[in-house]
């Protein structure tokens, strides 16, 4: 207990002293002087002016139509119209885990859901999943050469909304899991919310993951 | 035990973060003030140039108190702040781009392995990091002491060395030296949160507390 005490009294003493010496400078940290600047009132109007239709111009960007926002690490989607939320439903998405390429001494794949600023590129009813090469090597299984080989179906539900470079948001087999990071990256819902989704959004729809 | 509570008492007291919170102004625009009405403008200015970009981008509102994730002008997520330090306001003013984002440790899948690799969670997210911006920018975000009395005190430690060292370099003839830093404390879920949605190249914006 003693030399806890010493340790955290020398800790202390650190931190006083570098309060110290933050607060001898010029600016110190942190502070905000609440002094109102001496303007002419005529360029305080013109500011002001500006300032108004800067407001104006970045609402202009914002969407106007329902646009949909993942966050993958709460695992929720919502679909929002402006201020309104529409949805809000828990999804899966990338599990973050990383997988080798066979024959590649670098060559990674990781099952990440993307992060940015997407639109629904297709929308799809009764979707066929055409497994790509990471699907059979995580199973231990040789690439097929034939693609028809690839074509799995009844697994991503009654509907799929492409997002870009193969990156779908679709149904799952698998309930339980949503919730929890668990995706090679496309990002699961359960039926009901799929449903809700496919009919809210339409191709051209925001979809914002962060 | 006394003498430990008094430590404490003493290590929250000259945490130079808590002095933000004892200046914190209101988080509207003063329409009376030049200055006030200046940042906020030119934030505004690099915010449009952003968001019709559409890309996600970082808003450090300083005065708001929140790191706010945003696209296309929208609010995605927003981070609160317990306290903030920066150094050098005056160099603050640019378009930062984040260049690399905290480290993450992953699980390798092995082929055919019988047993799933557990996936990354929130909790694998770090609470105490230093991540850089192009321009030149130190942002540190040091956890509240729930996140652990031993963590706290020890990332206090760790950035006042940082920072010390920095300012002895400086002194000692290379002005270039001392780049301009930010250092936020963020509640520890908060902190892991920022650190899971950064992405490499992602911009932020500051808006800078009045001069």
């Amino acid at each position: 207990m003693k030399r806890l005490t010493l340790l955290l009294i020398s800790v202390a003493a650190g931190l006083v002293l570098l309060a110290a010496i933050q607060s001898s400078g010029p600016r110190p940290a942190g502070v905000i002087a609440a002094r109102p600047e001496q303007a002419h009132p005529s360029q305080v109007r013109a500011l002001q002016a500006r300032y108004r239709t800067l407001i104006k111009q970045l609402a202009q960007l914002a969407p106007t139509e329902p646009y949909v926002v993942v966050d993958t690490a709460r695992n929720h989607l919502y679909v929002r119209r402006r201020d309104e939320v529409l949805l809000d439903a828990i999804v899966s998405t990338g599990s973050g885990v990383v997988l080798d390429k066979p024959g590649q001494a670098s060559g990674q794949w990781v099952f990440d859901t993307p992060r940015g600023d997407f639109t629904v590129q297709s929308k799809l009813t009764n979707p066929v999943w055409v497994k790509p090469d990471w699907a059979f090597v995580e199973e231990g299984l040789e690439i097929p050469k034939n693609a028809a080989d690839r074509v799995e179906s009844g697994v991503l539900g009654e509907y799929a909304l492409g997002f870009g470079k193969g990156y779908f948001i679709h149904g799952t087999l698998y309930p339980r899991l949503l919730g929890k990071n668990v995706t090679h990256g496309c990002i699961r819902l359960n039926d009901d919310d799929l449903h809700s989704l496919y009919r809210l959004a339409t191709v051209g729809t925001p979809i914002m993951i962060f | 035990m006394r003498a430990l509570w008094a430590i404490l008492l003493l290590l929250t007291s000259c945490d130079p973060a808590t002095r933000a919170e004892e200046y914190r102004v209101p988080a509207v625009v003063d329409l009376n003030d030049a200055s006030s009405l200046r940042e906020i403008n030119r934030v505004l200015e690099e915010e449009i140039k952003l968001a019709s970009a559409a890309q996600p981008y970082l808003l450090l509102d300083l005065i708001a108190q929140a790191v706010m994730i945003k696209s296309r002008g929208v609010d995605l997520h927003r981070v609160p702040l317990v306290g903030w330090t920066i150094y050098h306001p005056d160099s603050l003013g640019k378009l930062f781009h984040l260049q690399v984002r905290p480290p993450v440790v992953r699980r390798k899948a092995a082929p055919a392995a019988a047993d799933i690799q557990e996936p990354i969670s929130f909790a694998d997210m770090p609470t105490y990091y230093t991540i850089r911006f192009e321009p030149s920018l130190i942002l540190t975000v040091l956890p509240t002491a729930e996140a652990g009395v031993w963590r706290w005190i020890m990332a206090r430690a760790q950035d006042w060395w940082a920072r010390a060292s920095a300012r002895a370099t400086a002194r000692s003839g290379n002005p270039s030296d001392m780049q301009p830093a930010v250092t936020l404390t963020l509640a520890p879920d908060q902190a892991q949160s920022l650190a899971w949605s950064l992405t490499a190249g992602m911009p932020m914006i500051i808006r800078r507390p009045l001069p």
